[in-house]
């Protein structure tokens, strides 16, 4: 078993595991108790024009990723708050839009382009030894910043009319908040993809959510929930020669029915 | 100086006015109950005097700030809860959210502890503090949400139905809760229960749309009929224990 980490990639394979479970674990529990899944899941697939920009000229994609889903994070915060629009609907046009432009990028560009796949679904054998740095980076700041809005996030997501009540600035929060979930789902595209980020964000939480006491427990639950999902996911996709992302996703599903039909 | 100065307000929305000319003024630890119908616009009130809605035109006053300015001079009990009942939290977690006004990042240091556990037990929910909050009663949580208002520590109590997720049988207590904290501080309370209203307050506001204040708790016939705009059954008055004229069943 020892002799898979004899592959640099598996090993880089594994790095990426951790740090996607440590970004997903602290933010789906935002995502979860806030119920944005659908808002994650419309910003994760604007990343996808994106990388189709990456793509067409000559950039590495991770970085049109990042550009995308910001964007989107700031869209959906502007117009969906400030300007009342539906939220709903926001997402459906981004989420739409995005993908479309990402193709429409890709259809421009000169060549093949045989890691495409991989941004869809993922592909843990092309996480290079960059991408484990702008993760590690990305974590960092993920970290530091809910640290030091950890009051105010809890404050927002439990309560929003109360912390507006309070004078607190929740339109900003929620922004921070979003800003953050972009920054997460760039985390997670490699390891399982713009379709399947989803999942990684919402099922450990979903699970956590069940046993924790407090939003901290939720996510130290959640952490080490996406650690195992995440492992098993790779032993089994390296074993199997499944693909890492859908064995990652069926692992934590096969986790969550567990937990389910469990008494609390 | 005067607790509450609402003059002259007016709020639209979608071009249908909500409240219009809405004047009055509260002292100092009065205790104001606001009746009305259903679209009557008291929600609406509630959240322009919290600040949670802003109004087309007039100005409010809090002990003569803006009410912007006045943030933590309020204590803000909501009608419904707002939040899931599965989010992992503690009861004593939701009332240091009370705690946290703007500008700080802490709020959790001894003194904010220590206010947070006064507030518990004034509220008589201190054994409850380590339970989530998702496991309690309705008018349990009730309770909880005016601890984490007066964590606040606020001149003013605004509480928007109260009564609204309380059973019967904890509902007298909940009045003495309020009596009790009207010897601090000012409430203002929004409540369908003319009676229970009547019972309990120091002066009424009727609200449909205009504001009619009344400088004693006596509500008579006409002033219920002009707020209510139909013909309304006078409610028995200083029976403490039966609101409204026992209803006829008819079993067959």
């Amino acid at each position: 078993m020892i002799d898979i980490f004899s592959y640099d990639f598996m090993l880089n394979a594994f790095l990426a595991g951790i740090m996607a479970s440590l970004a997903a674990g602290i933010i789906g529990t935002y995502v979860v108790v806030k119920r944005i899944v659908f808002i994650t899941g419309g910003i994760s697939h604007t990343t996808y024009g994106g990388i189709g920009l990456g793509y067409l000229l000559g950039f590495n994609p991770i970085f049109g990723a990042i550009g995308a889903s910001v964007l989107a994070a700031f869209v959906v915060s502007k117009l969906g708050r400030v300007k009342r629009q539906s939220e709903d609907m926001l997402i459906g046009i981004i989420w739409a839009f995005g993908m479309a432009l990402g193709i429409f990028f890709i259809n421009l560009s000169e060549g093949y382009t045989p890691d495409l796949m991989s941004y869809l679904f993922g592909n843990i054998l092309l996480v290079s030894q960059t991408d484990i740095i702008i993760m590690l980076v990305l974590n960092l700041v993920i970290l530091l910043t809910v640290y030091l809005n950890f009051a105010k996030f809890k404050a927002v997501t439990f309560d929003e009319e109360f912390a507006r009540s309070m004078g607190i600035n929740v339109d900003r929060i929620y922004l921070i908040l979003l800003l953050l979930i972009a920054v997460t789902i760039v985390i997670l595209i490699k390891l399982v993809g713009i379709v399947l980020v989803i999942a990684m964000l919402s099922i450990p939480p979903a699970i956590a959510i069940k046993y924790a006491k407090s939003i901290k427990q939720m996510m130290i639950f959640s952490v080490l929930l996406g650690l195992l999902f995440n492992f098993v996911g790779l032993f089994s996709s390296y074993y199997l020669n499944l693909t890492s992302g859908a064995s990652i996703i069926f692992i934590s599903v096969i986790g969550y029915l567990i937990s389910y039909f469990q008494k609390r | 100086m005067k607790a509450i100065e609402v003059n002259n307000v007016y709020f639209k929305y979608e071009e249908v006015n909500i409240l219009e000319e809405i004047n009055f003024s509260v002292d100092d630890r009065d205790f104001v109950g606001i009746i009305g119908p259903n679209g009557g616009g008291k929600t609406t009130l509630i959240k322009i005097l919290v600040g949670l809605l802003k109004p087309q035109q007039g100005e409010v006053k809090i002990f003569g700030q803006s009410v912007s300015k006045a943030k933590n001079l309020i204590g803000y009990v909501p009608q419904i809860f707002n939040f899931d009942p599965n989010y992992p939290i503690s009861v004593e977690e939701v009332v240091l959210l009370g705690r946290l006004t703007a500008g700080r990042k802490s709020f959790r240091n001894k003194t904010d502890l220590k206010i947070v556990h006064d507030c518990l037990e004034k509220v008589g929910m201190i054994d409850y503090k380590h339970e989530l909050i998702g496991n309690l009663s309705g008018g349990q949580k009730q309770r909880v949400l005016i601890a984490r208002a007066i964590a606040v520590q606020p001149k003013i109590l605004i509480l928007d139905e109260p009564t609204a997720s309380i059973d019967s049988r904890a509902g007298k207590n909940f009045y003495d809760l309020l009596d009790e904290l009207n010897k601090e501080m000012t409430i203002i309370m929004i409540s369908h229960d003319i009676g229970v209203v009547s019972q309990y307050v120091k002066k009424i506001a009727c609200l449909n749309k205009n504001l009619v204040f009344h400088d004693s708790k006596e509500i008579s016939k006409e002033m219920l009929e002009q707020t209510y705009q139909c013909p309304v059954d006078l409610i028995a008055h200083g029976l403490p224990h039966r609101v409204l004229d026992e209803h006829e069943h008819h079993h067959d």
